[in-house]
């Protein structure tokens, strides 16, 4: 069965009124996470998954892909109207969002983005359609020895791009990874460092890390401010004007490839695509001196690579089972507690689900257009609740999917601890991504080296004499080389500054 | 911040040493290859060589601005109230974790917000009473009646 075919069969399913809702209501939910600084797309997501615990796997995945990209644009909005992002991908687009706002075009503003995001997002999830299955056939090639090299260079990307100490990133890396090899051995079944502990069995939930490394953390340094904040707000017109709309639409267009293309690369984050848009868009502009004070194009760039790159970082985790950012290896884990393991071979086993699923991303894309045209003013609104009662309901929802996991208090002490330790992380800046994406990939990684060994009788050097898992393994060293030498480089201007 | 770090190089250093201690304790190897005890070994000792490198670099005193938080003066932990305001919050957590399933969640989600809300600056006593009622009776209403997500009861059964 082809491509076009199988996508038609997925929209078949998609446009059911039981898929329609969910879709609705990821959408719904991952705008309102946006909307809602601090709290970020990863901790809101992971929070949101025992909502989906009564539903079938599909519903469930499209719900929690739904909250995904909702989470997108729904940061679009306080970065305009309050200058503050809602989750990090927005930082960009309150350089100009914002001065639009004061300029009394918050409305404009809005407008454009959202029809830049659902521009990006449907140009992303096409090429998703055209891409998915080529690749998998590709993928389906692979075998441990590629699988173990794919993955370590997805973690080398996340590690290399994060943060400005590469051996506070390493560090972080290696001890997701130790985390993710408590419990069971995968290969060998024997118990590892549970310590008698019957809930360690299972592991250290990887839920409950997130929630309390990207959840409860936020909430601890907000704790720290004595501030019982209300965000004023004001919004106009929605829509551009139409010399708006004629400077806007190249700037859409080139976003979204920027979006997309980076958005295929594992550990790229979703900052990176949005600021080389901006700073593309304004190379290009005959006024580049307007950038920063309430340009068009500094919101149409940014917003379409962001939702871009969102739809597209869907890519590598369907096909090739790696994800890209900690909210996509959230979208991981939901995938298997729902007992799918996302990768080539859930193309075969599963088309129904996953073609349901792509077509759902085209379905969400205009419901996000269709919800937040209108309904930007009552996302303004819910800004102007307190802080300290959006952080306790936040600490209140983290509680509930923490102990809903497993029915077991255990969880929520999993939670807390992780809580603490990402706060003082945070602090420090050591950067937490790494850790989340070393937790849910390790299990996979050690599985894959172990059987690789075991088919070359211990003998390493499997890894580098086979073509596709020798690329993987020199791009990874490459990474970490140029990491090495971009931070050197760095630092070595920051002491001539000095000096 | 630069005695924070060293701190926290130190912490993860021992904890890889742990870590190994414990690996080396299974089996490396066994008849069909690698053991249980292998990668984390292996990872543990390459942990340990990254946070020892991370003290010595700290130590040493250069290039701190491209280090982790290149806010040299800043802070590191609160103090004061802010940082009772931390620890009110933690300390509820624990409260939850340690009392859910003995006195239900019910009551401990009300007693959580009634602790949590002026630790963050809440100071309305009844918009505060009318979140806790609304946290506590309906969260566990959108749970366990709509949802069907079971919540623990409690010796109270409520």
């Amino acid at each position: 069965m082809d491509g076009l075919q199988l996508l038609l069969n997925g929209f078949a399913a998609a446009l059911t009124l039981n898929n329609l809702v969910f879709a609705l209501t990821g959408c719904v939910l991952g705008t309102l996470i946006g909307v809602l600084p601090g709290l970020g797309p990863a901790a809101g997501t992971a929070i949101l998954i025992p909502l989906t615990f009564k539903l079938d796997a599909t519903a469930a995945i499209i719900m929690l892909a739904a909250i995904y990209y909702g989470a997108m644009y729904g940061g679009t909005i306080t970065s305009v109207l309050i200058n503050v992002p809602g989750e990090a991908a927005s930082v960009v687009t309150c350089l100009d969002g914002y001065q639009m706002a004061r300029q009394g075009r918050g409305g404009a503003a809005l407008g454009i983005a959202a029809i830049g995001s659902f521009i990006g997002g449907v140009f992303a999830t096409l090429m998703l359609t055209v891409l998915a299955l080529p690749l998998a056939k590709l993928a389906l090639s692979f075998g441990p020895p590629e699988f173990f090299a794919l993955m370590l260079l997805g973690i080398c990307l996340v590690t290399g791009l994060a943060g400005r100490s590469l051996l506070a990133a390493l560090a972080m890396t290696v001890f997701g990874l130790l985390l993710a090899m408590i419990g069971i051995d995968p290969v060998r079944g024997a118990p590892r460092f549970t310590y008698g502990i019957p809930e360690l069995l299972d592991g250290v939930g990887f839920i409950p890390v997130v929630m309390g490394m990207f959840g409860v953390a936020e909430i601890l340094i907000t704790a720290e401010s004595t501030r019982h904040t209300v965000i004023d707000t004001r919004l106009a017109a929605m829509l551009p004007s139409r010399a708006e709309w004629k400077r806007s639409a190249g700037a859409i267009g080139r976003g979204t490839l920027i979006g997309f293309f980076l958005g295929l690369i594992p550990g790229v984050g979703a900052i990176i695509p949005t600021f080389m848009a901006y700073i593309a868009e304004k190379r290009l502009s005959k006024h580049p001196e307007a950038f920063g004070n309430g340009a068009i194009e500094g919101v149409a760039a940014p917003e379409s690579a962001n939702n871009s790159y969102a739809n597209a970082s869907m890519v590598p985790l369907l096909v090739l089972g790696v994800p890209s950012s900690p909210t996509i290896a959230v979208l991981m884990g939901a995938f298997i507690i729902n007992g799918l393991t996302p990768g080539p071979l859930l193309f075969a086993e599963r088309p129904d689900l996953v073609w349901t699923v792509i077509a759902s991303f085209f379905v969400g894309n205009v419901m996000l257009l269709i919800l937040n045209l209108p309904l930007v003013g009552v996302w303004a609104s819910i800004l102007r609740l307190p802080t300290s009662y959006l952080c306790a309901g936040t600490l209140v929802f983290c509680i509930v999917g923490a102990y809903s996991l497993k029915g077991s208090t255990f969880d929520i002490a999993v939670m807390l601890v992780f809580g603490l330790i990402g706060y003082v992380l945070r602090k420090l800046d050591f950067p937490l991504a790494p850790t989340v994406l070393a937790l849910i990939l390790g299990p996979f990684m050690e599985k894959s080296l172990r059987t690789s060994l075991e088919m070359s009788g211990g003998d390493f050097s499997i890894l580098f004499t086979r073509p596709i898992s020798a690329t993987f393994i020199a791009i990874s060293a490459t990474v970490l080389i140029v990491s090495t030498l971009r931070l050197a480089t760095v630092r070595a201007m920051k002491q001539a500054e000095t000096l | 911040m630069k005695r924070a770090w060293q701190i926290t190089g130190t912490v993860y250093a021992i904890v890889f040493a742990l870590w190994a201690q414990q690996s080396w304790q299974l089996s490396l190897t066994d008849s069909l290859g690698p053991g249980p005890g292998f990668f984390p070994f292996s990872l543990s000792l390459i942990g340990l060589a990254l946070s020892v490198a991370l003290v010595v670099r700290i130590g040493r005193g250069a290039d701190l601005a491209a280090e982790p938080g290149a806010r040299a003066d800043m802070p590191v932990l609160p103090s004061g109230a802010a940082l009772g305001q931390v620890l009110l919050v933690l300390g509820a957590l624990t409260g939850v974790a340690l009392m859910l399933e003995t006195l239900g969640f019910r009551i401990v989600m009300a007693l959580f917000c009634l602790i949590v809300l002026p630790a963050l600056g809440a100071r309305n006593w009844i918009v505060i009473a009318l979140f806790a009622a609304a946290a506590s009776l309906g969260v566990n209403a959108l749970f366990s009646d709509l949802l069907k997500v079971p919540l623990p009861l409690g010796v109270f059964g409520l």
